[in-house]
């Protein structure tokens, strides 16, 4: 089912991750309340369809990881076929996780929201600047950018959509 | 006929307001620049777009939201021409030509095709949104638990069939989506379901927030992966369209325009689906195949004409079935719900003047995009000169406070972020999104349709199988199942 021939071991973890997220499931659907004395058939039972479709997710992790592990078989020859492929998190990303959940995790409803608004914006913007930006030039984005955006947000938001802010 | 054509004039008088019109046309814009930005998809506008509008009266609410769908599905054409990067994924297939021709120096003849190309290509879908949601509507009303059980099933797989490269991994996101949709108090006995004593799991977990995050949030941090190139973009010549090349290729308008309207009624598939397939018709039939990929007119054109039909078309389940068309359609089929507007069979009977509306919507959005690719196309590719370091925070901001909006809960917040995370990581190992919103959506309708069809039977599984409706939905997809597992054996065969 993966034509483009790119599956690697991760398929395989991927395949037991399921699986055992399956039965996890499955485990929680048998455990919960039957209803019986309401009269309550076993198609009407809470657990019936989480119950199903943890069924579900079992047999597709099993069927995900034997196709990796059968593809990994047939290509052990192969270095390509089994090459890790590209890592999914690289510093950018990492830097970006950490700012979005300090943010959105930390500093909203807990702080003023222009405050943390201009501060997240502001620190991203310093941080992912250009490197070859002077620093004068980057201290001014980091300023304007952070301070529009809290000031806009927050008008736009609480004068012209009339939402409620953090 | 008449009656349809007196309800769609009244829908357009109720709408030709100067703050409805400035409303229409601003969305539209919005649509158009969002849909630009690569990274920015049409799903993730109208998710934070959901999000803003959400205090409006709901009509103009909507109209905003069809306006920003229709504008970034066009939008994301410019893109693709200039740099070669789609800006939403609908537009993928319009790169291999338009970025081509603008290499010849006629990007701005490039940008002409793409503008009369979606402007037809909405205007056909909508002739069939109008014509065919009355017919399907009144058919949908004969449907039972059964068929609506099927047809839910139905989106879930054939969107995870089609939306990614590998049909199992999409599957799999599919029916994680209708886990995440049984979260909180089950329909019956008001049980609650995993929600492990956490007061704000009790009511679920709420559409937006999560699709902001799997959408919006993931789709940030994807595109922060690499540092953004600096753009360069050439002078390009006019963008006004020429009748020539839409007289000359009227024939792979028509076809385009019927194909992309086609995939739309087709639950869960989408834009980008449409445009390959228009795409792929239209050079099966050309006279001028070696020109593909290298500048052809007639290949932009169908592209362009094709993944804009989807979007008129995406609204046909969407208002008769209440099971959308593609992943924007499912967003905003959520905020149909969010603003008291019920889609389903039913609409026929309660509100047939709602299907007018959403015609006269898409007309109004047609205009803006209209006007925005003959006057306003040099300004707007500016945009793409923006520096991704100040456009991801401002973006995550919204994406941050829109999901507050909702409700006024912090907790819907924590929840966008779960969501972004485990899209982003979900779609990291090849696992496609549209699937897991499809079976978030679909959730609910799934597990009520089906518990009823067992009650009803007592159990017994033959009228899945035997009632006509039912029986061609199930058929369509165990073939799909089936087809794909034969062509994946067949082709590990030494």
């Amino acid at each position: 089912m993966d034509e483009g021939g790119k599956t690697t071991r991760s398929d395989i973890w991927g395949g037991v991750g399921w699986v055992t997220f399956g039965s996890v499931i499955l485990v929680e659907a048998l455990r919960m309340d039957r209803f019986t004395s309401m009269g309550a058939t076993v198609y009407t039972m809470p657990g019936f369809v989480p119950g199903m479709i943890g069924v579900v997710v079992m047999m597709l992790g099993l069927v995900l990881a034997l196709r990796g592990w059968r593809r990994l078989k047939t290509s052990s020859s192969s270095l390509e076929s089994v090459a890790p492929a590209a890592p999914i998190i690289n510093g950018r990303i990492g830097f970006t996780i950490l700012l979005t959940l300090v943010y959105a995790g930390g500093l909203i409803g807990r702080v003023p929201f222009w405050l943390g608004t201009a501060l997240f914006v502001g620190t991203f913007t310093w941080l992912f600047a250009p490197p070859e930006q002077s620093v004068q030039r980057r201290l001014t984005h980091c300023v304007l950018a952070g301070g529009l955006t809290s000031a806009v947000v927050s008008i736009v938001f609480q004068e012209i959509f009339l939402v409620r802010l953090p | 006929m008449f009656e349809g054509l007196i309800s769609f004039w009244h829908s357009i008088v109720h709408f030709s307001t100067p703050e409805v019109i400035f409303y229409a046309l601003l969305s539209s814009l919005v649509g158009v620049v969002m849909g630009a930005l690569p990274g920015l998809t049409a799903t993730m506008s109208l998710a934070l777009m959901t999000t803003l509008t959400i205090k409006l009266p709901h009509d103009q609410a909507l109209l905003i939201l069809v306006c920003t769908y229709v504008g970034a599905i066009y939008g994301g054409s410019r893109s693709a021409i200039l740099l070669n990067i789609p800006g939403t994924p609908a537009s993928a297939a319009s790169c291999l030509d338009g970025y081509a021709l603008a290499r010849q120096g006629l990007a701005g003849r490039a940008m002409g095709i793409a503008t009369s190309g979606s402007v037809l290509g909405t205007l056909i879908g909508m002739f069939f949104l109008a014509g065919f949601t009355p017919v399907l509507g009144n058919m949908a009303l004969k449907f039972g638990a059964y068929e609506f059980f099927w047809l839910a099933l139905f989106g879930v797989i054939i969107a995870g069939t089609l939306t990614g490269d590998d049909p199992l991994k999409g599957w799999i996101a599919g029916v994680a989506g209708l886990l995440i949709a049984g979260i909180g108090q089950e329909p019956q006995y008001a049980y609650e379901r995993f929600s492990y004593g956490v007061r704000d799991l009790a009511g679920g977990i709420q559409l937006v927030p999560a699709l902001v995050g799997a959408f919006g949030f993931a789709e940030l941090l994807t595109a922060m992966k690499e540092r953004q190139a600096p753009v360069k973009i050439s002078p390009f010549d006019t963008v006004i369209p020429r009748l020539k090349d839409v007289t000359r290729y009227w024939r792979t308008i028509l076809r385009s325009g019927l194909i992309g309207t086609g995939v739309g009624i087709v639950p869960g598939v989408g834009e980008d689906v449409a445009a390959w397939s228009s795409y792929a018709a239209a050079k099966r039939a050309s006279k001028e195949k070696e020109l593909y990929g290298k500048g052809s007119i007639e290949g932009l054109m169908a592209a362009e004409t094709g993944d804009n039909a989807c979007v008129p078309g995406a609204m046909i389940p969407v208002l008769t079935l209440a099971i959308p068309g593609s992943a924007p359609a499912a967003v905003l089929m959520a905020a149909m719900i969010i603003h008291g507007v019920k889609p389903g069979p039913l609409i026929m009977v309660e509100s047939p003047q709602f299907v007018y509306d959403i015609v006269a919507m898409m007309l109004f959005a047609t205009i803006g995009i209209l006007i925005y690719g003959l006057v306003l196309t040099k300004a707007l590719v500016q945009v793409l000169r923006v520096p991704q370091h100040f456009i991801v925070p401002i973006i995550f901001v919204l994406c941050a406070v829109g999901s507050f909006a909702i409700s006024g809960r912090l907790f819907d917040v924590y929840v966008m972020l779960a969501f972004g995370l485990l899209g982003f990581f979900l779609r990291g190992y090849g696992y496609p999104m549209a699937p897991l919103v499809l079976g978030v959506v679909l959730g609910d309708l799934l597990e009520k349709n089906l518990r009823r069809a067992l009650l009803l039977s007592d159990g017994d599984l033959t009228p899945f199988f035997t009632r006509p409706i039912s029986a061609v939905v199930a058929a369509m997809i165990f073939g799909t199942v089936g087809w794909k597992i034969w062509s994946v054996t067949r082709s590990h065969k030494p």
